[in-house]
C-alpha cells in the first residue's frame, strides 16, 4: 500500500515538470480577452476588432450577481492575456475565480485585471455610516448596473481602447479608430432610441428589481417603485397592495421585470393595475433580439414601446371611432 | 507597495479630490421631465466631447498628482520630512466652478473614498514604512485609521445555524429540542499577492450520551478550518497549510450551515465523522493539463492520522502519522448552464500506533447540474450521488490484534429548484459503519428524506427534512421518523460557496 501512497502523494510533484500543454496565448497575433459579462465582450470586440478574440463568462439570462463560479469558467480564465469585468460589488463571484485560476496577470490589481467601472459616475452611493442588510442588500460602492446607460459604454470602451493600446501598441491606431466608430455609432443609437422614447418623455415606470436607474435617466423614463421591497427581498401581499395603490395613483403603465425575476408576480401586480409587465434585458443575450450592445438597447426600447402600446390598449379596450 | 498604493489614493484624495469632487456629473443626471426636450444628436456628440475632456482632464490631474508624490516621496528621503509641495496648493485648477452634489447621488469614482483593490493601485514612489509616516502627518483624519490598521481587517462573515427537531424515538433526547446547530465566525484576507489566510472557528451544542443514562449537553468550541492558500504557485498548483476539510468528495467539503439539507448523508457521518473529516496538514492541487481542454483537478494532501475522537477511520492522536488524501475530480460543461462533476477519492490511514494497522477508502462521486436554459436562476435539478468503499483495521486494545472489516455506504439526492426561492428535494441514504461505538461491522442503516427550502433572502434560509430511518442493531431492525427544522442566517459580509451550492 505504500508505494500507492507514495504514487497519490507524489503525482501532481512529478508531472508538475512537464509545461502545460495549454500555454496561454498560443496564437501569438491575438490577444485573448475573457469578460465577466457578454456587454463588456462586445464592447471589447468591436474596440479590438481582428486583434481580439473574446469570450464571455455570462451567457446574458443570469443575474449577474449570482452567477455560479462553474471550474470551466477556470479553463477559459487560464487561456486569458486580459480580463474584463464589472467591478464593484457586481460580481461577487469573481475573486474566488480569479484566484481558482492560478493566473497571476488576471488578479485583482494586476495590470492584465481591468475592472470596467473606473471612470464611470455611479447613481445611488450609500451612506456608508448607516449600512444594513435592513435595507436588503444593498451594493456598497453605488448601483453597479452602469451599462444600461450607452453613454457609460462609451467610457468603458475609452478604457478598454487605452488598455489595449497599452498592451499592443503596434495595433494603437486601430484602437483608436475603433473607438472613435463605436463613439459616433453609439450618439446615434442614443438619439435614435431617444427620439423613439419621445411620446413616453417622463412616463412612471415600475421595475422589480433596482437595476435600471441607468438606463431609466437616459431615456427619459421616471422610476415609480419597485416590486421587491427593498433590493433582493421577495415581495410580501401587503407591500404588493401598496405597490397597486401607488400605481393606481400616479398612472405607472409599465413593470420591467429583469430575465432573472419571476414574471409571475409582476403580471400579478399589472392584473391589478393599468400597467403591463415586461421583460427588458440586462445584458446582451438576455432576450431574444438582444445579440450586441446596440441590439440590447434597440430591442428593450421596442419592447418598452410594446408594453406601453399594450397598456393604452388595455386601458381603453374600445377607443372612440372603433366601436 | 500596499502601503504606496494607499499613499497615492489618499493623497490624491487630499489634494485632487476638492477640485475632482466639484466637476460637474453631466453624464448621469436626468432630464428635466417637467419640460420634454428633443435631444439630438449634436447635444449627444457635445455630451460625449465633455465626458472625453473631463476623462482627459483626470487624467491629466492624476499624471500630476503622480509627479509631485515623486516629489514629495524624494524630498522624503532627502530630507527627512514632507517638503514644501506637500502644503502647497494644487497646481491643476479645477475642471469648472464647484457646483453641489446632484440630487440623484452621482458621484465620480475618482472622488470616492479608496475601497481596497478595486480602485487601480496608484503607482507612487518606492512605498514603505516612510510612505506611510508620511501619509499620516499630510493627510490629518486619516492616521487614526491608518495607524490601527483597520482598513486591512478580514473579511468577516458569522453563520448562525439553528435547529429543531421531533421524533417518534421519544427515548433518545438528542430529539424533541431545540438545536444550536452552530455559529461560525469566518474571517478570510489576502496575506500577500500570492497567499489567502483563511480562520473558521465554530461554536455549538455536542450531545453525549451520559453515563448513567441519558444525555449530556455540552459547549463546543474548535477550529474547524485554519489555513494559508497559496493561490499562485508555480506549474499551476495551490496549496494549503494548515487545518482544513478534506477534499474526500463533494458533502465532506461543505461546512454545516451549507449542507443540501439538514442532516448529513449518513454515508458520509459512517465514514468521515458526524461532522465530516477536517484534518492538519499540508493540501496541493493541481489541474491537469490535457488535450480536451477539460477541468480535470488532481488534489493530494497529506495530513495527520489524528481524527480526533469522532472519526471512524483515522486512529487518534497516538495514530501512526501521516495519513494521505488523494481526489480526481472531472468538470464538464454539458449545455449553456448545465454541468456534470465526476470524482474519485481515495484515503490512506494507520489506524492505530502500530503501523501494520491500516484502512484504506475509496470514494466515488458524481454531480449534474441542469438550470433551464431560460432562466436559470429560477429553476433548476441537481442530481448528486457519492459512494464509499473501506477496508479497515479495527484494534482489540486488549488481545493487540485488528479485525479487517469491509464496509459500503451511498447517498444519492434529487433537488429541484421550483422559483426564486424555493427548492425541494429527496435524499436516499443506505450504509454500513467502518468503525462505530454502537454499530456492529454488519449492521446497516438506510432512509429516505424529503426536504423544502425557502431563502427568504440570499441571507436567511428556512429548511424543514423529514426522515423516515430504519437501523439495525446487532442483527435487529428498528425504524424512527424525524421531523428537522432549520434555520440559518448570515451576518457581515457576503460568503464564496462552492458552485452547485445554489445560494
Amino acid at each position: 500500500m505504500r508505494l500507492k501512497n507514495l504514487i497519490t502523494i507524489l503525482l501532481p510533484f512529478s508531472l508538475s515538470v512537464i509545461p502545460p500543454a495549454i500555454a496561454p496565448n498560443a496564437e501569438a497575433e491575438v490577444l485573448r480577452i475573457v469578460t465577466s459579462t457578454p456587454s463588456l465582450a462586445d464592447i471589447a470586440k468591436r474596440v479590438g476588432g481582428e486583434h481580439v478574440r473574446v469570450e464571455s463568462l455570462m451567457k446574458g439570462k443570469e443575474n449577474v450577481h449570482h452567477v455560479p463560479p462553474k471550474p470551466s469558467f477556470v479553463m477559459k480564465m487560464r487561456k486569458a492575456d486580459m480580463f474584463i469585468h464589472s467591478g464593484l460589488d457586481a460580481e461577487p463571484w469573481v475573486p474566488q475565480l480569479l484566484k481558482t485560476s492560478r493566473r497571476r496577470n488576471l488578479l485583482q490589481g494586476a495590470p492584465d485585471n481591468v475592472d470596467a467601472s473606473i471612470g464611470i459616475s455611479l447613481k445611488e452611493i450609500p451612506d456608508h455610516g448607516t449600512l444594513s442588510r435592513a435595507n436588503g442588500d444593498i451594493h456598497v460602492y453605488g448601483n453597479p448596473h452602469y451599462m444600461l446607460d450607452p453613454l457609460n459604454g462609451v467610457i468603458v470602451a475609452r478604457h478598454i481602447q487605452e488598455v489595449l493600446s497599452s498592451k499592443d501598441p503596434s495595433h494603437a491606431d486601430e484602437y483608436r479608430a475603433n473607438f472613435g466608430t463605436f463613439e459616433q455609432q453609439t450618439a446615434e443609437l442614443v438619439d435614435r432610441l431617444t427620439k423613439k422614447l419621445a411620446p413616453y418623455h417622463g412616463a412612471p415606470v415600475v421595475v422589480y428589481h433596482r437595476a435600471w436607474p441607468y438606463f431609466l435617466d437616459r431615456f427619459g423614463l421616471i422610476e415609480a417603485g419597485e416590486v421587491e421591497p427593498k433590493p433582493d427581498i421577495s415581495p410580501g401581499p401587503q407591500h404588493l397592495i401598496e405597490l397597486e395603490n401607488s400605481m393606481n395613483a400616479d398612472g405607472v403603465r409599465v413593470i420591467i421585470v429583469d430575465t432573472f425575476n419571476p414574471l409571475s408576480v409582476a403580471e400579478r401586480v399589472a392584473d391589478s393595475t393599468e400597467a403591463v409587465a415586461v421583460v427588458l434585458a440586462g445584458e446582451v443575450h438576455g432576450v431574444k433580439g438582444a445579440d450586441d450592445y446596440f441590439t440590447l438597447f434597440e430591442t428593450d426600447v421596442d419592447r418598452l414601446i410594446d408594453a406601453f402600446e399594450e397598456s393604452e390598449a388595455k386601458a381603453d379596450p374600445d377607443p372612440p371611432g372603433e366601436g | 507597495m500596499k502601503n504606496c498604493s494607499l499613499l497615492g489614493v489618499c493623497v490624491i484624495a487630499a489634494l485632487g479630490a476638492g477640485p475632482l469632487a466639484a466637476a460637474p456629473i453631466e453624464t448621469n443626471d436626468p432630464p428635466d421631465l417637467n419640460q420634454p426636450q428633443a435631444i439630438t444628436q449634436d447635444d449627444l456628440l457635445r455630451e460625449l466631447r465633455s465626458m472625453r475632456e473631463r476623462i482627459e482632464s483626470l487624467e491629466r490631474q492624476h499624471a500630476e498628482d503622480q509627479r509631485r508624490l515623486r516629489v514629495l516621496e524624494e524630498d522624503r528621503k532627502t530630507h527627512g520630512a514632507p517638503a514644501k509641495a506637500a502644503s502647497s496648493p494644487p497646481t491643476i485648477p479645477p475642471t469648472s466652478p464647484p457646483t453641489s452634489p446632484p440630487a440623484n447621488q452621482a458621484a465620480s469614482r475618482s472622488a470616492q473614498a479608496p475601497r481596497g483593490n478595486a480602485v487601480q493601485p496608484a503607482r507612487a514612489g518606492s512605498g514603505g514604512a516612510s510612505s506611510l509616516a508620511f501619509s499620516s502627518t499630510a493627510v490629518p483624519g486619516l492616521s487614526n485609521a491608518l495607524g490601527q490598521g483597520n482598513l486591512y481587517n478580514p473579511a468577516i462573515t458569522i453563520f448562525g445555524d439553528l435547529g429543531a427537531s421531533l421524533s417518534t424515538n421519544g427515548d433518545d433526547n438528542r430529539f424533541n429540542r431545540f438545536n444550536l446547530r452552530e455559529f461560525e465566525f469566518d474571517a478570510r484576507a489576502a496575506i500577500s499577492p500570492f497567499a489567502d489566510g483563511v480562520f473558521i472557528a465554530t461554536f455549538g451544542e455536542e450531545i453525549e450520551d451520559a453515563p448513567g443514562g441519558g444525555v449530556d449537553i455540552g459547549t463546543v468550541v474548535d477550529v474547524e478550518e485554519g489555513y494559508i492558500n497559496f493561490h499562485s504557485l508555480p506549474y499551476d498548483l495551490t496549496a494549503k497549510v494548515g487545518k482544513f476539510r478534506n477534499a474526500f468528495g463533494p458533502s465532506n467539503t461543505l461546512h454545516t450551515h451549507d449542507t443540501p439539507q439538514v442532516t448529513r448523508p449518513l454515508a458520509t457521518q459512517a465514514f468521515l465523522g458526524p461532522e465530516g473529516m477536517s484534518t492538519l496538514g499540508i493540501s496541493a492541487s493541481w489541474i491537469v493539463p490535457n488535450p480536451w481542454d477539460e477541468f480535470i483537478e488532481l488534489t493530494g494532501e497529506v495530513v495527520n492520522a489524528d481524527g480526533g475522537e469522532e472519526s471512524p477511520i483515522l486512529g487518534g492522536p497516538n495514530a501512526k502519522n501521516p495519513a494521505y488524501l488523494g481526489h480526481l475530480k472531472w468538470f464538464t460543461d454539458v449545455s449553456d448552464f448545465g454541468s456534470l462533476e465526476l470524482g474519485g477519492s481515495y484515503l490512506y490511514a494507520h489506524t492505530a500506533a502500530d503501523a501494520k494497522f491500516d484502512a484504506n477508502v475509496f470514494g466515488l462521486d458524481a454531480t449534474l447540474k441542469l438550470p433551464d436554459p431560460e432562466a436559470p436562476d429560477l429553476r433548476s435539478f441537481l442530481l448528486q450521488g457519492e459512494l464509499f468503499y473501506s477496508q479497515n483495521d479495527i484494534l482489540d486494545q486488549v488481545t493487540n490484534t485488528g479485525t479487517r472489516n469491509n464496509s459500503i455506504g451511498a447517498y444519492a439526492f434529487a433537488q429541484w429548484q421550483l422559483s426564486k426561492n424555493w427548492y425541494t428535494g429527496v435524499r436516499g441514504d443506505i450504509t454500513e459503519f467502518p468503525n462505530s461505538d454502537t454499530r456492529g461491522p454488519s449492521d446497516r442503516d438506510w432512509a429516505v428524506s424529503p426536504y423544502v427550502t425557502w431563502y427568504l433572502s440570499e441571507f436567511l434560509r428556512l429548511r424543514f427534512e423529514y426522515q423516515h430511518r430504519e437501523f439495525e442493531t446487532g442483527g435487529s431492525w428498528d425504524n424512527e421518523d424525524n421531523l428537522f427544522i432549520q434555520l440559518t442566517f448570515v451576518l457581515g459580509a457576503h460568503p464564496p460557496h462552492p458552485y452547485w451550492v445554489n445560494r
